[in-house]
């Protein structure tokens, strides 16, 4: 086992750049789950839109009124009624929806005049069409009280929020055996076949491109050892990595998510779990077929990141695939990681363990396998050309050309 | 002399396919995916059609008014809220509900439910949908009983719309564009290869080329200048192109003021070069070291500044304002936003402004460390 032997001597050696590669990656993986997973909770729970008043009629037992029905609905968001702050805050999301009481807007109203509430709201957004629904109702149904001149202004707002207090019961059916899967556990299995992938390349090409040196070629060319045995230590060294990296993936996942997982249906974790390690396998595959067309430190970086975004990108990790053109999810197909998406998603919709609810499951980690197999066909057919070609002699960099 | 300096320095970075791939093949290949992934983006929260279903029992067919509420809300038309899908079974139901194909559905008993299988917008909507008709409902019915008018019940009947949208600025909000910012923001800071090889090739203990370098007949300061001249050039003529590709190519808009985009490209060049030319010389790591710390930088600055997560420039500027006003990638991200979004400039100038005064400390930095370098031995 004297290649087993030297690949861990390799990695010992690189395990500082490694450990630099995996802490970096390691914290986008954890962070982007907690910055863009919904609350998660098994009871019905109403969607609470952000919502922000400004208010050019001065405080008005209306205004007052609506403002708290909202508050009731969702979050108020408090912003200084400058055009530069309201623009910031509609751009970058911080609120769905502002409404603009302008002044004269309460006399107007009680006198049935038309000076109507300025919005502003991401057009056709149904977070701004729930908003616009809630501040109607209400000002419908103050609208029914007519002038306040009898009942006073106060009480009337009080009794416009007494009659919209009437709610609908709302029944929360379970299909599933166990409870539903937080979003942000499905977010960390996401970005995890992007860590994987590009950890995986990282560290495979770090030990294989020492071993393409072109005098430790030559050197070991000419040894007892069969290029067989020296190419399976090599695959050996390789799946270890690889299963250091999915354990330990894996063992985060369950730290951050172990008590959402609690409730969870065991098979459906198990599911999961079989996911992460058919992408391990593959990523495994993939970094296989890469390293051999890497020439020194620089292209192995270019060619981790080019190959890892790509295949993420196009495989629905960062953005749902249910946001992809009906062209781009064609193209997706090609790609393994659509598939690695697909069964993850399907995971997380599972209601039942029949074979007609499982089969596409079953049918994406297959596809999986096989993109697997032909990478690995597709490295060694490389990889034994490469060998046999006279110029592979002199094309390979490493820190000690440099 | 200048034109010696400058011009090979150009011919090495069109010599030098490293760089050409991080600061050119690279954010073109990024912008292309953002391109793809990102053009519906925007679509995620719209509005539409909700598919609700009705159990058709005996209840239901017989409360006419929830039965028209329902339907004037339901079918093709605008202002219509729900596909609505009359089922006559619960378990039919029950079953639309666990395949997905509906949100949910209403059983009516003495008064409608809504059941689900999961929260969110869309079954909050269709839950306020519900509430709005038995507030409604009741209302009609407290009128009825006071002895209350046509014209009391009419006011619920026919709801009036209170609300009128309007805009804040001439182009539309878009998650999309921020990307694209902060990938400009990145390839602007990837400048720093340029000013980290010009402090490689000027440094006699960093490479063969800065040892014969030092013992050349120049001014070490015309040097150093003339080649970050160089290094600056390549950077833009990088940025001009990749905007060109975002702008004419995937139609990613910049605002009306196109002028002002390239000026913007020209500040985060020179900030780059510097930026690079800066780390370089303070550190006394290895040529690779180096590389990883400029990498690192750039794209945790880059994270700051939205390049993986819309809108976490922005929490950034609401909780730690000044991370956000010394992030350069910050900086430069927001003078192209300043430009697309807003209808006024002086914060676009005063971006500007950060990002000249943050590449003339670099500079002063860098020459501080240049200055009159002697080796004892390399």
């Amino acid at each position: 086992m004297k290649v087993f032997k030297t690949c861990n001597t390799i990695i010992k050696r690189r395990i500082t750049a490694m450990a630099l590669y995996f802490l970096i990656f390691l914290a986008l993986t954890v962070i982007m789950p907690i910055l863009t997973a919904d609350q998660h909770t098994l009871d019905f729970f109403e969607m609470k839109p952000n919502f922000t008043v400004i208010n050019r009629d001065g405080d008005t037992p209306l205004s007052e009124g609506l403002a708290a029905y909202l508050g009731a609905r969702g979050n108020k968001v408090v912003l200084d009624d400058r055009l530069e702050t309201l623009q910031d805050a509609s751009f970058y999301r911080a609120t769905d929806y502002i409404i603009i009481l302008p002044q004269g807007f309460r006399d107007a109203f009680f006198s049935g005049g038309t000076v109507k509430i300025k919005t502003v709201a991401t057009t056709d957004s149904a977070k701004g069409f729930y908003v616009d629904m809630l501040i109607n109702q209400y000002l419908n149904q103050a609208r029914f009280y007519g002038s306040p001149d009898g009942m006073g202004e106060e009480a009337l707002a009080a009794a416009v929020i007494r009659d919209l207090s009437a709610e609908t019961r709302v029944e929360t059916k379970r299909f599933g055996a166990g409870a539903p899967i937080s979003t942000g556990f499905l977010i960390y299995n996401r970005m995890l076949s992007y860590m994987v992938i590009i950890l995986i390349i990282l560290c495979v090409s770090n030990i294989t491109s020492a071993f393409r040196r072109p005098d430790m070629r030559m050197r070991n060319l000419c040894s007892p050892l069969k290029p067989r045995s020296m190419s399976l230590q090599q695959i050996l060294c390789g799946v270890l990595v690889s299963a250091a990296v999915w354990v330990s993936l894996t063992v985060l996942g369950f730290i951050m998510y172990g008590s959402e997982l609690a409730a969870a249906d065991r098979r459906t974790v198990g599911l999961i779990l079989l996911n992460t390690l058919v992408i391990t396998l593959l990523a495994l595959s993939v970094a296989s077929l890469v390293s051999s067309f890497i020439r020194s430190a620089n292209s192995q970086n270019a060619a981790a990141n080019f190959v890892s975004l790509g295949l993420c990108f196009l495989g629905g990790v960062f953005v749902p695939l249910d946001l992809f053109g009906e062209g781009l999810l064609m193209a997706s197909r090609f790609t393994p990681v659509y598939w690695y998406s697909t069964a993850l998603d399907n995971i997380f919709a599972l209601t039942s363990f029949e074979w007609g609810v499982m089969a596409p499951i079953w049918q994406a980690m297959l596809t999986q396998l096989i993109f697997t197999a032909a990478f690995f066909c597709l490295a060694l057919v490389i990889g034994k050309h490469i060998n046999q070609s006279e110029k592979s002699f002199s094309s390979v960099q490493t820190e000690l050309d440099a | 002399m200048f034109w010696n300096i400058y011009w090979k320095r150009i011919l090495w970075f069109v010599r030098n396919t490293e760089t050409i791939i991080w600061t050119w093949i690279f954010p073109l290949m990024l912008a292309t995916l953002f391109y793809a992934v990102f053009t519906n983006i925007d679509a995620s929260g719209q509005f539409s059609r909700m598919p609700v279903g009705v159990v058709d029992n005996g209840a239901y067919r017989q409360d006419a008014a929830f039965r028209a509420a329902l339907e004037s809300v339901s079918g093709e038309g605008d202002g219509s809220l729900f596909d609505l899908r009359l089922l006559p079974s619960q378990g039919e139901a029950d079953t639309l509900l666990e395949k997905g194909e509906i949100d949910g559905y209403i059983l009516v008993e003495d008064v409608p439910v809504l059941i689900v299988s999961g929260s969110g917008l869309r079954q909050t909507i269709t839950k306020s949908f519900i509430d709005r008709y038995l507030q409604t409902k009741g209302a009609v019915e407290a009128v009825i009983l006071r002895g209350g008018d046509f014209e009391s019940v009419s006011a619920f009947l026919e709801p009036a719309d209170y609300t009128e949208e309007i805009s804040l600025s001439q182009n539309p909000p878009t998650e999309k564009v921020g990307y694209f910012y902060a990938l400009l923001a990145m390839v602007c800071l990837y400048g720093g290869f340029q000013g980290m090889t010009t402090v490689t090739g000027l440094q006699a203990n960093l490479s063969p080329l800065g040892a014969r370098r030092t013992m050349a007949p120049v001014g070490r300061f015309r040097m150093v200048a003339y080649d970050m001249l160089g290094g600056v050039t390549t950077q833009y003529m990088c940025l001009l192109v990749i905007v060109a590709y975002i702008n004419f190519v995937l139609g990613v808009s910049f605002g009306p003021k196109l002028w002002l985009v390239l000026l913007t490209c020209l500040a985060g060049s020179l900030l780059g070069v510097a930026f690079g030319a800066m780390i370089s010389v303070t550190s006394k790591l290895k040529a690779q070291a180096k590389i990883a710390v400029l990498i690192t930088v750039t794209m945790v600055c880059c994270f700051l500044s939205g390049l993986m997560v819309s809108g976490i420039n922005y929490t950034v500027v609401q909780n730690a304002p000044a991370v956000a006003w010394l992030n350069p990638a910050a900086r430069i991200a927001d003078a192209f936003y300043c430009l697309y979004y807003y209808d006024t400039y002086e914060r676009f100038f005063l971006n500007i402004g950060i990002i000249m005064a943050m590449t003339t400390a670099m500079l002063a930095v860098t020459a501080v460390f240049v200055r009159r370098q002697r080796y004892e031995s390399i």
